[in-house]
Order: C-alpha cells, then sequence, then structure tokens
C-alpha cells in the first residue's frame, strides 16, 4: 500500500511541476483552465487504455510495443516543445505589446520548455537503446548519486526540469545536447522546418520505430495517435496527447488560445501502474 | 534578391538537406548493425517476493540481452536507474532488454511496483 501510495506520489511531483510550466506559460490566454480541463480528461483515458491493452499491444512489435510507444510519444513530445519554443521566440514580441511585465516571464518559460524538451529528449534515446535501435554509447559516463540522488525529491525534480541523470549514458548525453543545439539554432528559423528536422532527425535515428513518431501535426490529432498506437504506461501518452494537441492549437490561432494541458499525466501515470498491477 | 533574403535567415532549405540525409544514413547503418550481430542472452526470474539470481553475472564490453521472465502472478517493472531501462512485464510473460556495453562494477534494479524487491547485475 504504502508503495503504491510512494508511486502515486513521485508521479503526481513530476507531472505537477509540468503542469505548473504550462500553467505559466498560458498566462493570459482566455479558456485556458478548459484546455487544461480537456487535456486532464483525455489524459485519463488515454491512460485508461493503454493500461487496459498493455499486454496486448506489447507483443504487436514483437516484444517492443513498449519501447516503440514510449519513444514514439516522447519524439512527439520533444517536437511540439521545440516547435513551441521556436515559435514564442518569434511570436512572444507581438504577444507581449502591451503587457511589459510578462516579458521576463515568457524568458523564463521559454528555457523551461527547452530544458524540458532536452530531459524528454534523454528519456526517448533511452528506450530506442533499451531496444537495441541505438547504442548507448557508454553508460555512466560520470556518477553524481552521491551528490543527489535521482530518487530523492529534489534529484526527481531535477530530473523532470532538466533530465537530470545521476549516471547518464552516452547517448543521453548526446540527445540532450543535440535538442538544446538544435532548438536554439532553430530558433529564428520557420518552425515548420524546425520540426521537419526534428522528426526527420529522430526517424533517422531510430530506423524501424519511424513511422511512429509522424502525425499528429493538426489540432489535437495526437490524441487519437496515442490512443490507437497505445500499448504501455498511460504517462506518456498522456504527456504527448496534451502537448500535441495543445501547442498546434496555439500556433494556429496566433498563441490566443489553447495552452498546453497536463495534470494528466499524472493521474494517469497512477491509474496506468495501478490497473497494471 | 529572393535568394538572399532567405539565405540571410538562415532558411534556406538546401544547407538543411545534407544534414539531415546524413542523420537518416546514419540511423539506418547504426539499426542494421545492431541487429547484424545477436547479442547473448542472460535469464533472470521474477518470483514474486525476489529475483533469482538475486545478483547476476554479465559480461564487460559486450552488448548482450537480458531475458526478464515474470513467473508470480502479478506484473512488475524491470527497472534499473544505473542503466536507464524500466520494461513492464505481466504475469506469466517475459521480455528482453538490451543492456551494455558496460563497464566492470555493480548495477541494481528493482521491481518498480515493488521496490523493495532488488538485485544487481555484476559485471566483471
Amino acid at each position: 500500500m504504502f508503495a503504491v501510495a510512494l508511486i502515486v506520489f513521485r508521479e503526481t511531483l513530476e507531472a505537477a511541476l509540468i503542469v505548473s510550466i504550462v500553467l505559466a506559460a498560458s498566462i493570459g490566454i482566455p479558456g485556458r483552465g478548459r484546455w487544461i480541463g480537456a487535456g486532464v480528461a483525455g489524459g485519463i483515458l488515454g491512460a485508461t487504455m493503454v493500461a487496459l491493452f498493455a499486454a496486448a499491444i506489447e507483443q504487436t512489435f514483437a516484444g517492443s510495443g513498449q519501447e516503440l510507444l514510449n519513444a514514439a510519444i516522447l519524439g512527439l513530445a520533444v517536437c511540439m516543445l521545440a516547435w513551441h519554443n521556436i515559435w514564442m521566440a518569434s511570436h512572444a514580441r507581438e504577444l507581449i505589446q502591451e503587457a511589459n511585465n510578462l516579458r521576463r516571464l515568457f524568458a523564463v518559460v521559454s528555457v523551461l520548455v527547452l530544458f524540458l524538451a532536452a530531459g524528454l529528449a534523454t528519456q526517448c534515446v533511452s528506450f530506442l537503446s533499451q531496444d537495441d535501435l541505438l547504442p548507448t554509447l557508454g553508460e555512466g559516463l560520470w556518477d553524481t548519486s552521491f551528490l543527489l540522488d535521482e530518487d530523492g525529491i529534489a534529484g526527481r525534480i531535477l530530473h523532470t526540469l532538466i533530465g537530470y541523470t545521476a549516471r547518464p549514458s552516452g547517448i543521453q548525453l548526446l540527445a540532450w545536447i543535440v535538442t538544446i543545439w538544435l532548438i536554439h539554432r532553430r530558433r529564428n528559423a520557420s518552425a515548420l522546418t524546425v520540426l521537419a528536422a526534428i522528426v526527420i532527425g529522430i526517424t533517422g535515428l531510430s530506423g524501424p520505430a519511424a513511422a511512429d513518431t509522424r502525425g499528429g501535426s493538426g489540432c489535437g490529432s495526437a490524441i487519437p495517435l496515442s490512443l490507437s498506437s497505445g500499448s504501455t504506461r498511460g504517462s506518456l501518452a498522456a504527456q504527448s496527447a496534451v502537448w500535441t494537441s495543445g501547442v498546434p492549437c496555439r500556433v494556429k490561432n496566433s498563441g490566443r488560445e489553447g495552452g498546453v494541458k497536463f495534470v494528466a499525466s499524472a493521474v494517469l501515470r497512477s491509474i496506468g501502474s495501478e490497473m497494471i498491477d | 534578391m529572393r535568394l538572399r533574403v532567405i539565405r540571410n535567415n538562415g532558411t534556406n532549405p538546401m544547407r538543411l538537406r545534407p544534414s539531415l540525409l546524413l542523420l537518416v544514413l546514419l540511423g539506418a547503418t547504426q539499426a542494421s548493425a545492431a541487429r547484424a550481430e545477436d547479442p547473448p542472452e542472460i535469464a533472470v526470474t521474477f518470483l514474486g517476493d525476489r529475483f533469482e539470481p538475486t545478483e547476476i553475472s554479465v559480461p564487460t564490453a559486450v552488448k548482450f540481452a537480458l531475458r526478464v521472465e515474470n513467473k508470480s502472478t502479478v506484473s512488475m517493472e524491470w527497472e534499473s536507474r544505473a542503466l536507464h531501462r524500466e520494461k513492464i512485464v505481466p504475469a506469466g510473460a517475459s521480455a528482453k532488454i538490451s543492456v551494455g556495453p558496460l563497464a566492470a562494477g555493480s548495477y541494481e534494479f528493482f521491481d518498480d511496483f515493488h521496490p523493495k524487491i532488488r538485485g544487481h547485475l555484476v559485471a566483471h
């Protein structure tokens, strides 16, 4: 019982952090409560589906269903965050014309989103190397667990916010750096170009996992994608659904609408874990 | 004129293409190289209250596959923070997890649904 409570707490903490970022990022946007609420509902649904069909879907890719789904959803989330970040960089000026004190907020959120994307990218490549689709490029480049335990609360928070890993592998470090570099480099380029570059990059690197990372370019279209390709824990599906439906909506509607909706993933991860149990 | 504007903005598609192609090729060769060799399989069994064996001897410097067999009546998630691996294994099922190449040392793993049940991969 305590173990289950701990899992729920841990996953909730993670999601709460992300929701906080989303709430900050969507400040001043009308109807954001409704959007975030919808994201939660969609996430719960997605998690439930994933939990219910976990075993069945795992077998559909010759035992690689979990890795491929997780990697695809994480990859999608990274793309959406990257898109958001780049888009914000080029449109923030219009959005905050009259609200001068929002400028700092946007700057902070932008950095948070950048690191969040990099952190998710490290998780994405881990799943691909777990399925032997990517090399690890060396396990345990360094070990900082004596300084900051990844299982402790502070370690957990940093893990979510910036992708902190006490004993990172080479491929994780590479993914982290490349993600930040790509986003940073492309912030002045068009969002579509960047998105294409990242998708193709991930596609190329992940080989067979490729097909799953495509799609979901329209408003909310990732929700059915996550559901239909679902296999393992609900959390990631929820995260992706939330980001994917949120960010493109923002872009499409010039940022007047839709924050990203995230509370979902917390609830989801917990529900996902419990239902499987 | 138009071309110059595009170039100044750094969005010239011609500049982007070679790097994309490179990424795709890199990915393809790596994926196929990874598939070509068949890494050795090492087994561990989950019995509901413990892993068997609790301490698993594994080789250093080569990639191998860990075969996790769940012989209990509940789902478990094989997880290792040190190795960045996590995989749910339903009751009665088995799953394969690619690991390594590892440097000599001890790598802890546990069942994420029952985190007190732990074991170690010992690479030497």
